[in-house]
């Protein structure tokens, strides 16, 4: 069935983990105890910039996994229709 | 009921309309607004937070809607939409609470406090993937959908909460700038304004996209039980 749990949560969990990694990676570097108006004001800046980058690459990602699938169920239901006319003809 | 054909078409014209918006709200963000005075480049991250807080109550709005249509005319096509709204806002609520901190940590010291805009917007996330759970190990459809119905009902109920919480709580967390008592994005220079509401459009944009995906993908495996076991 499509809506099998473990199927359907497996790329929100991938997608939790990566992002999680790129949050406290970030974090290690990001300000350290220096906070804002000590430090230069494009600090910082490639922690953005790879958060942007990280949310629109995902969300293309995302789109093309949802494309993909589909793609698959309605090759399923043409199979299942022809399967169908097959039988009762 | 929705046509294959309109979705097809109106999907294309959204995805289209999201590859514009895209470049030219990075080129707004990154090139023609100025870096803040007191934040820097840290600033930058409002120009996706908000919208991902806008896409949040928006999903939520369509998702409890089509709940309430659902349990009104038990048509499976409004249980399809608030299934599929309400498992993308998930993303970006989940979007929200990771970009809140990127931003907090350098602006207060601290990733997390327990804020009230933080902590309602955390209790809804968790309504959301609440939501999801029932979703998945209900195995009757049709008490999953009315289920999940009342739970997105309940969630509804929390957005206005999270809204409204920096004015009734005063916390950490900023006073909202789009849509505050003050008037719509009072305060708010030109072009920061300008950046804000091209990236608002693009996530939105985005948003509809990912969402008639997501509600093609259920209509689909729908149709295939359907033609496996016999019910159509």
């Amino acid at each position: 069935m499509e809506n099998h749990a473990c199927a359907r949560l497996r790329p929100a969990f991938v997608f939790l983990v990566l992002f999680s990694c790129i949050l406290f990676a970030s974090g290690q570097a990001w300000a350290g105890d220096t906070l804002v108006g000590d430090v230069s004001p494009w600090k910082n800046a490639h922690f953005v910039v790879a958060a942007y980058g990280a949310v629109w690459l995902g969300a293309v990602l995302y789109i093309l996994h949802l494309l993909r699938r589909i793609g698959a169920l309605e090759r399923d239901i043409a199979r299942l229709r022809a399967e169908r006319e097959r039988v009762s003809s | 009921m929705i046509t294959k054909d309109t979705l097809s078409r109106s999907q294309n014209a959204l995805t289209v309309l999201a590859a514009i918006g895209f470049p030219v709200s990075l080129y707004l963000i990154f090139v023609a607004t100025p870096l803040d005075a007191g934040l820097g480049f840290t600033q930058k991250i409002f120009y996706f937070h908000v919208p991902c807080a806008w896409i949040t109550y928006l999903a939520f709005f369509i998702g409890s809607g089509s709940g309430v249509a659902y349990l009104s005319k038990r048509s499976r096509h409004w249980d399809h939409l608030a299934h599929a709204s309400i498992e993308v806002g998930t993303v970006f609520t989940t979007l929200v609470l990771v970009t809140g901190p990127l931003w907090a940590r350098p602006a207060w010291g601290a990733y997390w406090v327990w804020d009230a805009r933080l902590t309602t917007t955390f209790v809804l996330w968790l309504i959301e993937i609440a939501y999801l759970l029932l979703r998945e190990f209900v195995e009757e459809p049709e008490k999953a959908a009315r289920f999940c119905a009342v739970l997105g009902l309940l969630g509804a109920l929390d957005v206005p909460v999270i809204h409204f919480s920096v004015v009734l709580w005063r916390g950490l967390h900023p006073e909202a700038v789009v849509l505050s008592q003050r008037g719509f994005a009072s305060g708010l220079p030109a072009d920061f304004l300008m950046a804000l509401v091209v990236s608002l459009a693009t996530f939105t944009l985005l948003f509809g996209v990912m969402l008639s995906l997501r509600y093609r993908i259920l209509r689909a495996a729908e149709q295939i039980n359907d033609l496996r076991y016999g019910a159509g």
